[in-house]
């Protein structure tokens, strides 16, 4: 990572895209205090994230979740899984309990709290390492192409489970993604290329950004490439939609 | 007829509490040629399928084909026949293991006895089909490339030996819009010189664009197979698989339900322009 500078809030759902190799994953690992900073400062909520108690309470407060559920999951049992975080920051047992139930509600995961996460779908097991995030009560969820790996209804699953955390517990949500369609849906995209910043802001303005988009090595969504073909046809649509929803509100009016 | 399932089952750990039934009765053939697509929910079986196509599993029910020879009745040609279909694994970068990408890329030529002398050019093609350079990357270490360059080698591995099926599971997850662009474009152009492809996928957009035929999974079993248009016509069927539509199928949905309606069901960004254009044009605006 070369030098960049950008700050996310709590309950604010920003989306990180660019290249293999351009530095996403890194920066997520910045996040939380998992890699120290060779150069400048990263702060979670104030506080810098090196030295071994700066680092936990970086960690405690900014949970990761990884693309591979599989590489995640510790226990056999779906509500092993989820305790082992809040075991581990030393929350008494009977909190414990609390937490546990309460994370796998909010991702839909309550009546499967007893099953084995190995006989889970790839989605639910994913939904269960984010529970086992929720759990340890973060502020802020930090997720790494968490729903490459899912079948439809897995990604579909996981990505209102993150609208639901960031609106009902105004928990900061930041999805790094090679699914530009899924940045479409966040407040806020960051586009990085080897390793620096090159736009942060409104995705209807990034994302349709052709000359931006092209030094990234992105496309547009392809119901932007829809929107800007119609117009160019002469159809009365703006060439900034970036969503079909976006498109048949616009074709329908 | 290239391959054909005739009735295959498949149970992982049979004979034990956790016994597992992963494909059931499943028939199906490919031609010379085609290019299909097998979609299915996570845990429907389409891996499963995709080994037992290949040759790698022995099925516990059914036959196996490969141009009309049962490939398990004799096990002493099963090397000689599995050149017929190459598989390509999920994460196939994984498997790279030799010193230099040459040695790596050659390693099922060498060991299925290919003469020393044809070598080189077996893997110059692989990696040319693949987009490696040759003279560029021959001689560099699998494991100091970059992310895609590493699937790119790890398929050059299997289209080595040119084989007339090309199995790929999963073959663009993890890699970024371009670099999944560039291999899907490079698998079309095999499939266009002769090459037929069989591709797992979870990306329905992908799978409508490439595909000639859809096979739909669901527990083990094939639920329907047919052309992309008559499968993503059944919406409904694809939401309670856990599948879903491509995205201007979705889009054509979409405007449905806000009345307006368009003559035929769009797959591509091509077909929805023309169908908007001519929606629009028609009704009285």
């Amino acid at each position: 990572m070369s030098p960049t500078t950008f700050s996310v809030a709590p309950g604010e759902f920003v989306a990180i895209v660019g290249a293999n190799g351009s530095g996403k994953s890194t920066l997520a690992k910045l996040m939380n205090g998992l890699l120290a900073p060779t150069a400048g400062l990263v702060m979670v909520d104030g506080r810098p994230t090196t030295g071994t108690e700066n680092a936990q309470k970086a960690r405690r407060a900014v949970g990761m979740v990884f693309q591979n559920p599989d590489n995640q999951l510790v226990a056999t049992i779906v509500e092993d899984d989820v305790a082992f975080g809040p075991e581990n920051l030393g929350v008494p047992p009977e909190r414990i309990r609390e937490r546990v139930d309460e994370a796998l509600r909010a991702v839909g995961m309550y009546d499967h709290r007893f099953n084995d996460p190995h006989y889970l779908s790839a989605g639910q097991r994913q939904k269960v390492a984010i529970a086992g995030i929720l759990a340890m009560s973060p502020d802020y969820i930090v997720l790494d192409e968490p729903t490459s790996m899912l079948d439809p209804a897995g990604r579909r699953d996981v990505l209102r489970t993150l609208g639901t955390l960031r609106r009902e517990r105004d928990i900061g949500v930041v999805l790094i993604t090679h699914a530009i369609e899924e940045a479409a849906g966040a407040e806020r995209v960051i586009v990085l290329r080897n390793g620096r910043i090159i736009a942060d802001g409104d995705p209807h303005e990034v994302l349709t950004d052709e000359q931006l988009m092209a030094e990234a090595s992105l496309y547009a969504t392809k119901a932007n490439r829809l929107a800007r073909r119609l117009a160019a046809g002469g159809v009365a649509v703006s060439a900034d939609l970036i969503t079909i929803e976006e498109v048949a509100q616009a074709l329908c009016l | 007829m290239l391959v054909e399932l005739d009735a295959v089952g498949y149970t992982y750990l049979a004979n034990s509490a956790v016994a597992d039934n992963a494909l059931n009765g499943v028939s199906m053939a490919v031609d010379e040629g085609e290019f299909i697509a097998v979609i299915g929910a996570t845990g429907s079986g389409k891996t499963t399928l995709a080994q037992v196509m290949a040759g790698l599993l022995r099925p516990d029910a059914g036959r196996v084909l490969y141009e009309g020879a049962d490939i398990w009745r004799d096990r002493k040609q099963l090397p000689q026949r599995r050149r017929l279909a190459g598989l390509v694994f999920q994460e196939p970068e994984r498997q790279l293991f030799e010193m230099t990408v040459e040695d790596d890329i050659g390693f099922w030529p060498r060991n299925v006895g290919v003469a020393a002398a044809e070598m080189p050019g077996m893997v110059e093609k692989a990696m040319t089909a693949v987009g490696l350079d040759y003279e560029a990357f021959r001689g560099r270490s699998p494991f100091g490339l970059s992310g895609g360059e590493m699937r790119r080698a790890a398929i050059a591995g299997i289209l080595v030996m040119a084989p007339p099926l090309l199995i790929l599971d999963e073959p663009t997850v993890a890699l970024d819009p371009v670099g999944r662009a560039g291999l899907l474009e490079r698998m079309k152009k095999l499939n266009r010189e002769g090459t037929a492809i069989m591709l797992v996928s979870h990306d329905m957009d992908e799978v409508a664009e490439l595909a000639d035929r859809v096979i739909v999974m669901d527990k083990g079993r094939i639920v329907v197979e047919g052309a992309p248009r008559s499968i993503f016509s059944q919406g409904e069927l694809l939401a309670k698989l856990g599948l879903e539509l491509p995205q201007m199928a979705r889009l054509a949905k979409l405007l449905a339900d806000k009345g307006l309606a368009l003559r035929s069901l769009p797959l591509t960004l091509g077909e929805m322009e023309d169908e908007i254009l001519s929606a629009l044009g028609e009704s009285p605006a």
